[in-house]
């Protein structure tokens, strides 16, 4: 390239473009839609919470009823007058509250379709998060479940990071973000993993090792899905199974 | 507006308040939003000291840095090219800016960039093991980095002490915080420009305040 004209950048301009494109991998695509999940999240109960103090200056009786943005939402979705709201809840249609006018109420209409929309972006996104593992990951989807495999190879970068991680940090791995908040003083022996079911249906007493069993069969997982791309999951589930059965029977 | 020469296609500019320019390489195109002015037929773009710290330290009151037209400039830290723009402008067609980033997000503006400056050699890889992208960099005229990572003055003296021609100087932003979170940001920045004293000479250490918080750039001179 040297007897090239001084400036002809061109051979560099197509190494990094080659670079850049071989870096931004499915993996990275798995981590925009974990951030993007956790955005949407957010923003769901920003909106909730402003939606339903709104909600309260209106009709404080039945908000006092449905505080749970599940209940909240399904409750008021044919209809947040009044009328219609207290005949669903059993309450008296009168009400403490600030009378709002049609065009107020219908704004709050509206908010609550935008929050409607918001859960149903976080379902089409988990949705995916879930093909891609099961296509893709499929150790790491039978052993972890898709919404834990995510965020793991999320958190430690890549499949291979995860792969390459000891399991006892795999363990932990998430103990220090957000999603623990308040949580954390309680369990600082889990990170992400603490939503596992073996974990969850454990009693408190054995969580721990629970906890460790899991996180080494992921581990194995990851390694499967890294290495070889076998569905090896059968095996692996067997093992953690047996394990934690041992565990349980306090063998 | 008049021009009063700072470097080579960098000047003051003054209408009432005074400001840094430099000669515009791509008329008509703006790199990230800066002002550009007509003067005498040629078009300048105004380079912000808010953001670039090369920038800041001229208005800082330090000397021209050593590059000039025709130049090889290697680049650690170019991040999306607001000042390698500026760096282009000053080697102008003649010379060249070999611009080391280590992240694609960032490269990918970079990338774009180089396409419009053909000056500009963009190089996706980390600035500690720049051998490991697999594409030639040639000895350098002037080496210039700015990267916020705690080995940011080691990762410095290693490509300073491989890329740069002797005799030649380099300059370094140093980030008190991405070093020491915790110590005195004057402290850091003095051991860092003592442990940069053992290879080299430094020639002038210029605080960025206001203009970049807990920044300082710090020239050598390779012997
Ligand atoms: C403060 S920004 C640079 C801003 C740029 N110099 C400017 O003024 O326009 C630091 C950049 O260094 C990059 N960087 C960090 N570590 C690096 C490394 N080891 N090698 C190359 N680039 C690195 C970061 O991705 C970031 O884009």
């Amino acid at each position: 390239m040297d007897d090239k004209p001084r400036s002809d950048n061109s051979k560099y301009v197509e190494e990094a473009k080659k670079r850049i494109k071989d870096r931004l991998s499915l993996d990275d695509f798995i981590r925009k839609l974990v951030a993007m999940d956790a955005e949407t999240k957010k923003a769901e109960n920003t909106l909730f919470k402003a939606l339903f103090d709104t909600y309260f200056l209106y009709f404080p009786e039945a908000a006092n009823l449905i505080r749970d943005k599940e209940k909240f939402v399904s409750t008021l979705s044919d209809g947040i007058k009044r009328e219609e709201v207290s005949s669903r809840l059993g309450i008296p249609a009168n009400s403490m509250g600030y009378d709002l006018s049609e065009t107020d109420l219908s704004s709050i209409s509206d908010a609550l379709s935008q929050l409607v929309g918001l859960s149903g972006l976080r379902t089409m996104i988990n949705l995916k998060l879930s093909s891609i593992l099961e296509e893709k990951y499929i150790n790491l989807f039978k052993v972890a479940g898709p919404e834990i495999a995510s965020k793991l190879i999320s958190l430690s970068g890549s499949l291979k990071s995860l792969s390459e991680m000891p399991s006892g940090k795999l363990q932990v791995l998430g103990a220090e973000k957000s999603i623990f908040n308040g949580r954390k003083a309680k369990t600082p022996k889990y990170g992400v993993i603490f939503f596992h079911p073996e974990i969850q249906n454990s009693a408190d007493r054995i969580k721990g090792r629970v906890a460790r069993v899991v996180a080494s069969k992921i581990s194995l997982a990851a390694k499967v899905d890294f290495f070889s791309k076998e569905d090896k999951s059968g095996q692996i589930l067997k093992k953690m199974r047996k394990e934690i059965d041992k565990i349980k029977n306090g063998t | 507006m008049e021009l009063k020469r700072v470097m080579d296609n960098v000047y003051w500019g003054f209408n009432g308040r005074k400001r840094l320019v430099s000669l515009n390489m791509t008329p008509s195109k703006q790199v990230y939003g800066e002002e550009l002015f007509d003067i005498g037929g040629k078009e300048y773009r105004e380079w912000n000291p808010f953001r670039s710290k090369i920038s800041a330290a001229l208005y800082k009151g330090a000397k021209p840095l050593s590059f000039k037209e025709g130049d090889t400039v290697l680049y650690l830290g170019a991040s999306s090219g607001t000042t390698v723009s500026h760096v282009s402008d000053v080697v102008s067609a003649k010379g060249r800016v070999y611009a080391v980033e280590i992240s694609e997000e960032m490269g990918v503006s970079l990338v774009l960039l180089s396409e419009s400056r053909k000056n500009i050699f963009p190089i996706i890889g980390d600035a500690r093991r720049i051998e490991d992208v697999g594409i030639a960099v040639p000895a350098c005229d002037f080496l210039y980095q700015d990267i916020a990572q705690r080995d940011q003055t080691d990762i410095f003296i290693k490509n300073v002490k491989k890329f740069l021609k002797p005799g030649g100087e380099a300059a370094i932003a140093l980030k008190a915080m991405s070093i020491d979170v915790y110590s005195d940001p004057r402290k850091v920045i003095m051991e860092e420009t003592k442990k940069l004293s053992r290879s080299f000479r430094v020639v002038a250490s210029i605080d960025l305040y206001p203009y970049q918080k807990g920044h300082s750039l710090v020239i050598i001179k390779k012997g």
